[in-house]
């Protein structure tokens, strides 16, 4: 069919309707037809992977989801995390500050720490007053309470002083006998009871430098363990054999020195610590305890490129010297390695093998972890820590040797918030096993 | 005389069996309908942020291990087909989506008005404020005008001034243009003494604790927001959703009691886009907790309507400041990437760490701006905090899809939707307006490239005409892109080959001998110059007289 233009002015509308589609945006470009239309694609028969449905095999989980969910719904729906947080806020506020920490798998550590300036509100009257009391307790590991009374700080000075008293008791205490070439077979347990009383004259220069020196009357008790599972101390180890198996009262005059420029308290990226102490130790009564105890203590963080890739050394050396012929250092003053380290225990970094594990006169200690960020958002993170350790214990100091080292290696996990640890799992090997620890604190 | 419905047995062999069978079908098929319009039962779904991160955050991600029809699709690269499209391979209306400016482009004064009942919370007079919460120096409160009507202002955090309250106004505008249902977000600005509690108005604090608003509580509040150069307060006022609150909903599964959702929400497309969406804008919070369903009554009926709320965590925002460096690359837990850096020591940078030293670990200089650029912005790899099915399953189709959507907003558009935000630096304004530009080229870019961007298909006078959308948006040229076209004449369900054929140019004139069974399938694949593989398949269907379909392989 031939269209007809007989009137001039319909070729003119005609150009301008076309120009004006043609000046449409090239995507909202007009269709012949309605390309939203509600007419439903029938669906294309799915792959048969698609069809299979393994929704039941997350059934059993189902079980853990609901209660979890709703929890975590319910705790802020209520604000209990606030709640929570609040609470304990207002407690250390008027001096009562809650304690909670992990050991172990199944193990945990709670306790407080009153501080009665605080509590009475006397802070700003005595700013620089200590007042405070305070109870730890880990099952089966450690109960420990004391009191501390003495002033800090005084008048900006840097210089404090105070006296305390404190109990401490350990009711499975671990003992394999003395020297680095002791047996894991003869593993014992003892009870040891410590009462101190005590006086320290402490000066802070700066923050990143400080010393103390004190004074210490100790009263050491030593009874069988309460761990049903090992030995008898007594019934393993001749009496005599082992010096101080019958407990002992010391007098400790003692200094230290300490520099301290790490930037963090735990999981530090840069700087280190370094520590020096010696204490005279005087067996009073029928201790026939008379020695000095040398201490050393080293630490050094190195951020490889980035504050998220961080070598981590530290080392540790003591040394017991009796003092005379008569003079004999008690095992339970001995230097002692084994196990996490940190926490309730005595003995020092030795992953892989048990606390305590090795007890002698002195001991020289090296750990080293390469510590690496894997996961973080805001203040949360979890790094990867890759470790070594390599230590040991002997008598002398001329009875070191590089051939008594016992080494052992490993990894795990570190959660932390706000550079403050939370949750860490490691794993370490060692040549008498391996073992798993659950702590809520760093070693060094 | 009527014939009747059923004839005798003798008539048609029907056994009564099937008669009762028929009965019972014929009955649902009634019912069906009817229940749909019917009063909506529905119990209101409740979630939190915590809820959220657990369950999206580690229980999905971790039993979708047992799901091994994922398992299977993500060794073999399958995918999955979204199934709340048409024949056209658009999205329909629905309650979850409505097609806006991709239908037909918004004018630059509805794009910045966006959804509006009301012209905002009215200032002129003391406002009531009914309620709150009060957490980490930041409140939020919830207030009623002298209309009634209540909103929820959100303010920025002390040292981000117009940050969130930006980029909440911002993102609500494109979520709205681009077809998601919003509430109101304005910006508005108030002085000293507007707010006075109202009688009885409680207020959750930082401790937890519900307690009373007193005015001298309400002065306390305000006094840790920051104000502009006048003294007045700024906050994001979002109305209150007209219509009865059901909570949030899910991004997998169909929404218990509501007849007329009928695809499983991990199959829509609507909501697997809100990824692509998400990139764009930098939304890192997108989750249940960020939705809001509602049932309203729409032309006489009930209808269950799905909401995006949350747009706080958007563009270089979050509530509390700045976006931290590992939003938009990292899952909150992300298991992918922790294993990367655990199996690499460390020693790999991810790309988040490296934009982060090269920003200087620090956000913008200009406190609005927080921390958006596009420097290492991969679409692919963009993440929101907490993930969900339905962004894992996002197809090459839906992809493209998205990226269509968000190419329909020119530059002046987007100059416009920024411009909601009222923020006081037109420098401020242009900077986020040249990253949303430079972003939503490379989207575009990466699904264009990523599918078939082959569109607007048009079927008149036995030539097929079509768009390639990448060659309008100058992303490849023209000169060397040749179209491969694999005839299909179809009977049933079967097709027979009819003819294969090439050309440069968007057309093809279509034979009349090819539809002798029926309808006519064409498979249009592009190969682009220096490219040796041909791109994924457009289907087009026809028969004599219309196109009858369009689908963009997955």
């Amino acid at each position: 069919m031939q269209m007809k233009f007989q009137n001039p002015r319909k070729i003119y509308l005609m150009f301008a309707a076309a120009f004006l589609l043609l000046a449409f945006p090239a995507h909202a470009a007009e269709t012949s037809y309605d390309r939203y239309a509600s007419m439903p694609r029938v669906s294309e028969p799915r792959s048969s992977a698609s069809r299979v449905s393994t929704d039941f095999l997350s059934y059993p989980f189902e079980l853990l989801r609901w209660p979890i969910s709703k929890s975590l719904y319910l705790t802020e729906k209520y604000h209990l995390d606030n709640k929570a947080k609040w609470a304990y806020d207002t407690l250390a506020d008027n001096g009562i500050t809650p304690k909670l920490g992990l050991f172990s798998l199944t193990g945990g550590s709670g306790g407080v720490t009153i501080d009665y300036v605080r509590l009475f509100r006397q802070k700003n009257d005595f700013p620089d007053l200590v007042a405070k009391s305070w109870v730890d307790y880990s099952n089966n590991v450690r109960l420990n309470l004391g009191s501390e009374l003495g002033w800090q700080d005084l008048g900006g000075s840097g210089v404090g002083a105070s006296t305390f008293i404190d109990y401490d008791s350990r009711p499975e205490e671990h003992f394999y006998g003395i020297g680095p070439e002791t047996s894991a077979g003869n593993g014992t347990s003892y009870k040891m009871e410590t009462t101190t009383l005590g006086a320290k004259l402490t000066y802070d220069p700066r923050p990143t430098m400080g010393g103390n020196l004190f004074f210490n009357y100790k009263n050491v008790n030593i009874t069988n363990g309460e761990d049903g599972g090992r030995g008898i101390i007594d019934d393993i180890f001749p009496r005599d054999s082992i010096p101080g198996l019958a407990g002992d009262e010391l007098l400790v005059y003692g200094a230290e020195v300490r520099h301290d420029t790490r930037n963090q308290r735990e999981l530090s990226t840069a700087g280190g610590l370094r520590r020096v102490g010696l204490a005279l130790n005087d067996g009073v009564g029928s201790s026939e305890a008379r020695f000095i105890k040398y201490e050393a203590e080293f630490s050094q963080y190195f951020a490889l490129g980035s504050p998220r890739r961080v070598l981590a050394y530290h080392a540790f050396a003591e040394h017991n010297d009796e003092l005379g012929n008569s003079g004999t250092v008690p095992f339970h003053q001995m230097a002692k390695l084994g196990g996490y380290g940190i926490g309730p225990w005595l003995s020092r970094t030795l992953r892989g093998y048990d606390q305590n594990r090795f007890t002698d006169e002195s001991s020289f200690l090296m750990n080293l972890e390469y510590r690496y960020t894997v996961w973080e958002s805001r203040n949360f993170r979890m790094d990867t820590v890759a470790f070594t350790d390599l230590g040991q214990v002997f008598g002398e100091l001329n009875e070191f040797e590089f051939d008594n080292f016992r080494e052992s290696y490993g990894g795990g996990f570190r959660f932390s918030v706000a550079n403050h640890m939370l949750l860490g799992v490691e794993v370490a090997h060692g040549d008498e096993g391996t073992n798993l620890y659950v702590r809520s604190s760093t070693p060094f | 005389m009527k014939e009747p419905i059923f004839m005798s047995d003798q008539a048609h062999p029907f056994n009564p069996f099937k008669k009762v069978l028929l009965a019972l079908i014929t009955a649902l098929t009634v019912a069906v309908p009817s229940n749909v319009h019917a009063a909506l039962e529905i119990k209101a779904q409740e979630t939190s942020f915590y809820k959220d991160m657990f369950e999206q955050g580690a229980y999905y991600e971790g039993t979708s291990y047992l799901r091994l029809d994922r398992l299977y699709r993500a060794l073999f690269n399958k995918q999955v087909g979204a199934e709340d499209i048409n024949i056209y391979d658009e999205v329909p209306d629905s309650s979850f989506f409505t097609n806006r400016h991709a239908r037909s482009p918004l004018s630059l004064q509805d794009l910045k008005k966006g959804f509006q009942e009301t012209d905002g919370p009215n200032f002129s007079g003391e406002v009531k404020v009914v309620g709150g919460v009060f957490e980490g120096l930041q409140p939020n409160f919830e207030i009623e005008d002298a209309s009634g009507a209540r909103y929820e202002l959100r303010f920025d955090s002390s040292d981000n001034f117009e940050l969130a309250t930006a980029a909440s106004v911002i993102a609500s505008r494109f979520y709205h243009a681009a077809g998601y249902n919003v509430p109101q977000v304005t910006v508005v600005k108030f002085a000293a003494g507007t707010l006075v509690p109202a009688p009885g108005a409680r207020i959750i604090d930082d401790t937890g604790f519900e307690k009373d608003l007193t005015a001298e509580k309400l002065e306390e509040y305000l006094l840790f927001l920051p104000t502009d150069e006048a003294g007045d307060y700024r906050a994001s006022a979002t109305k209150v959703i007209s219509g009865s609150d059901k909570g949030s909903f899910n991004f997998q599964g169909k929404r218990r009691g509501d007849a007329s959702d009928l695809v499983d929400h991990e199959r829509r497309r609507s909501l697997r886009a809100l990824q692509v969406f998400a990139s764009w804008l930098n939304n890192t919070d997108v989750r249940p907790g960020t939705t809001q369903d509602v049932v309203v009554t729409e032309n006489g009926q009930e209808v269950l309507k799905h909401y995006l709320t949350g747009f706080s965590s958007s563009l270089g925002a979050t509530s509390k400041g700045p976006k931290p460096p590992m939003h938009g690359h990292e899952y909150l837990f992300d298991f992918g990437e922790t294993a990367k850096a655990f199996f690499t020591l460390g020693i790999w940078e991810k790309p988040w760490q490296r934009r982060w030293r090269e920003a200087g670990e620090k956000a913008s200089s200009s406190p609005a701006l927080g921390y958006f650029d596009n420097r290492y912005f991969e679409p692919q790899s963009f993440k929101t905090q907490l993930s969900n099915y339905a962004f894992k399953d996002v197809s090459r189709a839906d992809g493209f899809w998205a990226a269509k959507i968000i190419k329909s907003f020119s530059d002046d558009d987007i100059r416009a939707l920024v411009e909601a935000g009222q923020l006081t630096s037109s420098e401020d304004a242009e900077a986020i307006t040249r990253v949303l530009i430079e972003r939503r080229d490379i989207i575009a870019r990466y699904w264009y490239r990523t599918a078939n961007p082959l569109d607007f298909f048009e079927y008149a006078n036995g030539t097929l005409n079509f768009k390639d959308l990448a060659v309008d948006a100058g992303f490849v040229p023209a000169e060397g892109t040749v179209y491969h076209f694999e005839v299909l004449s179809v009977e049933g369900n079967r097709g027979t080959h009819a003819a294969s054929l090439q050309s440069s140019a968007t057309s093809l004139a279509v034979d009349s001998s090819w539809f002798s069974s029926g309808s006519v399938h064409i498979l249009i694949r592009t190969s682009r110059p220096g490219s040796a593989e041909p791109s994924l398949f457009v289907r087009v269907e026809l028969d004599a007289q219309k196109l009858l379909g369009i689908m963009h392989e997955d």
